[in-house]
């Protein structure tokens, strides 16, 4: 009765559904790259520089004749990978951090919860600033500075989550039933948060993949021929208002993967939820 | 009369509150034997349900068990750790919970939350399904197969009520607590939870603490009752004994407040005053100030527990004194 429910609630929902098809075509673009693409991502062409997207090419050359389309697709790869490494890391802290504080309270939630807020506190592009100065720009860098600071966010919402979820009655019952605390975090708790762990992970995937390409539009993150979006998108600044298309394309590429992250995730917190 | 196999004496739990210490249970002592059935009444904010979570060492913060002893089967269970405390919760003791409607875990079958709870035994996933399932069966859910399937929110009040028994004995635990276990189920789902309990205690041996403020619940299914107010034990004995010679006047006023007989012959009586604020206890008897036939001395002294016989206290006054001899 219940699978074939939720099935049934997923056949429903509108949002998920245009949320999956979105997601699943950029999936499927970022692992067909190399057949879906023209071109290579760094063929260039100088003497077909800056042609507007036309029947030759979809979306336009840039200022070395690259066909902006290939670069888009390849830059798929790139947005999914960083997209997925921040959110994996910051939900495994968040959630983590979030647990133990709410649960165990006392000390150990004011020793966590300083941590959080400090971290809360340091500003993003800052602290990613100084890391790549200090080590030189990379990818693996930016994703890793943006991961550090963009957990506290998940840790809050799991630790007030988790005060409510422990005083429940159930929580109470498993106590009784002889479970262990690590039990009823993992068995009680953690399943109970799960919903809105689904819902951060998805709205905080456009999010991650937005703010490290923020962070290579500065020129901290992939470095040139990357095809990284946000990287297309700052070398397209330059010829703006002759060439927008080249600013146009990366930007609505990120909108539709971040519109279908969100529209999805929403869409899986309703299905999720047994009580609706 | 069998074994006792729980002995509370001096029961102390005390909350640290911003306003100060309050004392919630003051030196409470009972005990049960093999297969009794002892009842706690009281008006809400009397301390029973804190005694209840006492024995479990559940109390919530900020509250603390200051002293007694809590000795179920010769061992102290206030002398153990944390860790040997888990081996008693669930196995040895156990507890039914107020409200069934949000004692399941929602994200799981319910028939999952049994068998996750037999599995702490150590009993392999697949005998742990099928003890699930005959527990299930034990506790008369109908159609176990299915609604074992069905998760908590799909189910009645009283099928949730009847999974919440059937996870909370699912390991044969010798002392079941039950906390207002009826309290949330109308009245024909009551009665028929009390049969179970009921059943339960006959066929498995099992001793049972029951919590209420439902006399009728107590005459259903106690053999021994403790009245309890403002955190202490104000009378206890034969559940027959106290109906029908209650000593205390708070139990006399308890009994009166019942509802009985046909309609239109009896008013129902309540008791005037309220439930003294347990920070803030007046001076000697804390009942005195609601009580008609109270004396001198009880808005100066508290009176002692009194034992008239062997399972028979009273904590009053007007017994044991001059006066309860001269009536």
């Amino acid at each position: 009765m219940s699978r074939k429910r939720t099935y049934l609630k997923a056949a429903k929902n509108g949002m998920f559904i245009t949320g999956t098809v979105l997601f699943l075509t950029v999936l499927l673009v970022a692992v067909f790259a190399d057949r879906i693409a023209p071109h290579k991502y760094d063929e260039m062409n100088i003497e077909k520089a800056f042609i507007p997207p036309g029947r030759a090419y979809l979306f336009g050359t840039d200022e070395f004749g690259r066909c902006l389309f290939s670069r888009i697709i390849y830059g798929s790869r790139i947005a999914l990978k960083i997209g997925l490494m921040v959110v994996a890391i910051q939900i495994s802290v968040g959630v983590s951090v979030g647990l133990l504080a709410g649960y165990f309270g006392g000390k150990l939630d004011m020793i966590l919860s300083f941590i959080t807020d400090l971290t809360w506190a340091m500003p993003p592009v800052v602290l990613s600033l100084a890391i790549v100065t200090v080590l030189g720009p990379s990818l693996e860098r930016v994703v890793v500075s943006t991961a550090l600071v963009s957990w506290p966010g998940c840790a809050r919402m799991v630790r007030s989550k988790t005060q409510s979820i422990k005083n429940m009655p159930f929580v109470e019952a498993a106590r009784a039933l002889g479970e262990s605390d690590l039990s009823i975090i993992v068995r009680y708790i953690l399943p109970n948060t799960l919903g809105i762990v689904i819902v951060l992970t998805t709205l905080q995937l456009p999010g991650a993949i937005l703010s490290t390409t923020g962070l290579s539009f500065l020129g901290l993150g992939s470095q040139p021929p990357s095809p990284d979006w946000g990287l297309i998108l700052s070398e397209g600044v330059n010829y703006v208002s002759k060439a927008p298309w080249i600013s146009i394309f990366p930007g609505l590429a990120l909108i539709y993967t971040a519109v279908g992250f969100n529209l999805m995730g929403e869409g899986l917190r309703d299905i999720l939820d047994p009580r609706t | 009369m069998a074994a006792k196999l729980l002995e509370v004496s001096g029961l102390e739990v005390q909350f640290d509150t911003s306003s100060g210490p309050v004392r919630a249970v003051r030196g409470v002592s009972f005990d049960i034997a093999e297969g009794e059935v002892l009842a706690l009444v009281g008006e809400s904010g009397c301390g029973k349900s804190t005694t209840a979570l006492s024995i479990l060492r559940l109390v919530p913060r900020p509250g603390e068990i200051t002293g007694g002893r809590i000795v179920f089967d010769g061992v102290n269970l206030l002398d153990l750790d944390e860790c040997s405390m888990t081996q008693y919760r669930g196995k040895q003791i156990s507890m039914i919970f107020q409200n069934p409607l949000v004692a399941l875990n929602p994200v799981y079958r319910s028939g999952f939350q049994v068998q996750e709870a037999v599995m702490l035994d150590k009993v392999p996933p697949d005998r742990a399904w099928r003890a699930a399932l005959n527990v299930l069966k034990q506790v008369r859910l109908p159609d176990p197969e299915d609604r074992a399937r069905s998760y908590p929110h799909e189910l009645s009040g009283g099928m949730r009520q009847r999974v919440m028994i059937g996870m909370m004995i699912s390991r044969f635990p010798r002392l079941l607590i039950a906390d207002e276990p009826t309290t949330a189920l109308d009245v024909t789902i009551q009665a028929q939870i009390l049969d179970l309990l009921d059943d339960l205690r006959h066929e498995k041996r099992m001793s049972l603490l029951i919590i209420t403020h439902d006399l009728g619940v107590v005459a259903d299914i106690a053999d021994r009752v403790g009245v309890m107010y403002a955190g202490a034990l104000v009378e206890t004995g034969d559940v027959t004994e106290v109906f029908e010679k209650p000593l205390h006047p708070y139990t006399q006023l308890l009994l009166k407040a019942l509802p009985r007989g046909p309609k239109n012959e009896l008013r129902l009586e309540s008791i005037p005053g309220g439930v003294p604020n347990l920070s803030n206890l007046p001076p000697g008897c804390p009942f005195h100030p609601r009580c008609q036939r109270r004396l001198d001395i009880c808005s100066k002294v508290e009176p002692e527990t009194l034992e008239i016989h062997p399972g028979r206290t009273v904590r009053c006054h007007l017994v044991g004194g001059e006066s309860f001899w001269k009536r």
